[in-house]
């Protein structure tokens, strides 16, 4: 259940950066999270609405952006897109790829 | 428009938004948020992890400077992760100078038994938490003081989804697999083992006894890591050990 801790960091950033914008109540947060990222949504979610009350966070309406996986072919130099984990490019068999999205873990904005 | 807030303002005012430092900011200017009902989104793109993994880069740095080889040691519970440690520290001790970091959510049977081959080691209990985080090792660097040109096992947790995300500041990251859990393993848990440098495939005496196909496991843990690095051995037998003494030896220096 790191989706617990992974909450609790989300409510500190949150909090601090309320904090700095001068206000005391978040309407909205949104969370990028990529589907490689290693996070159960469902249970992030479930985290959150049990941390939330009596914070900042309390009655925000929380969007989770979930971006796909993407890698390049350092091989072929394909570029390929998955939704679960692959070893090798669909095109040429390689082993040799470069994930370039779907890790994301941020909080990419809030609406005070 | 301005594409911080979407205030409308026709950029006569400034968002400085580097969070690595404090700093007051207030709302005083003199527009109206009113185009979005009175509300502002404040753009942060702040990674959620930072704060660990931030330390996990102390913790690195602290590695790289005593020249100490950091290998962060996870699987499931019962893989024999422990008994895997035990034994390279009987072996190699004379050789090498080790340290252990003993992760378990309770008792410190673990750090008992590494104790009794006589290498410095330190529980960490995580309570309620189902990995070691990079804070939770900095503190038992401080307790542990580790010598230069050192080898440091930190076994984490046994759990094979959590530690997964939570960067230790380890050199390298080996996941134990036992050939009493089933082949399709990393399948069934592909971010510890897409996050792993070195497969262990441990348990090879009970093959005889077993359906368990070693090629066909391999095959998936390339699958889902394709530079993934297996040795196969038995750890109560011995049989395979020699192969991972001399990754160990070729990687501390």
């Amino acid at each position: 259940m790191h989706e617990l801790t992974v909450a609790g960091n989300i409510i500190a950033i949150v909090t601090s950066e309320t904090r700095v914008a001068g206000a005391v109540r978040v309407s909205e947060v949104c969370l990028e999270i990529g589907r490689l990222a290693g996070i159960e949504y469902e249970s992030l979610e479930f985290a959150l609405t049990a941390l939330k009350p009596a914070t900042v966070m309390s009655d925000a309406l929380i969007v989770i952006e979930k971006p796909g996986g993407k890698a390049g072919c350092r091989a072929c130099g394909k570029t390929i897109f998955f939704d679960s984990f692959m070893g090798a490019c669909d095109s040429c068999g390689s082993a040799d790829l470069e994930i370039t999205g779907g890790n994301e873990l941020r909080v990419k904005s809030i609406t005070i | 428009m301005c594409n911080t807030c979407g205030c409308g303002n026709n950029g006569d005012h400034h968002h400085h938004h580097d969070h690595d430092h404090d700093h007051d900011h207030d709302h005083d200017h003199n527009h109206s948020h009113a185009q979005n009902e009175g509300k502002v989104t404040i753009s942060l793109e702040r990674e959620i992890l930072e704060t660990n993994n931030r330390l996990a880069e102390r913790n690195r740095g602290f590695f790289e400077a005593r020249n100490i080889f950091a290998v962060n040691l996870v699987s499931s519970p019962g893989s024999g992760k422990t008994t895997l440690l035990e034994k390279t520290l009987q072996s190699m001790q004379g050789k090498l100078k080790f340290y252990v970091i003993e992760g378990d959510q309770q008792t410190s049977n673990d750090a008992a038994r590494i104790e009794a081959t006589g290498v410095p080691v330190v529980q960490v209990n995580t309570g309620s938490g189902c990995h070691l985080d990079a804070l939770m090792v900095n503190r038992a660097l401080k307790e542990l003081d580790p010598a230069a040109d050192s080898v440091l096992f930190i076994e984490n947790v046994g759990n094979l989804i959590c530690p997964a995300m939570f960067d230790l500041g380890e050199e390298t990251r080996v996941v134990v697999m036992s050939v009493t859990e089933g082949e399709d393993k990393p399948l069934k848990y592909p971010d510890i083992f897409r996050s792993a440098d070195m497969c262990v495939v441990n348990k090879t005496d009970l093959l005889p006894y077993l359906d368990f196909n070693v090629a066909r496991a391999i095959a998936n843990g390339l699958h889902v890591n394709g530079n993934l690095k297996f040795i196969e051995l038995s750890a109560k037998t011995g049989e395979g050990m020699e192969e991972w003494f001399r990754w160990i030896s070729a990687n501390s220096r």
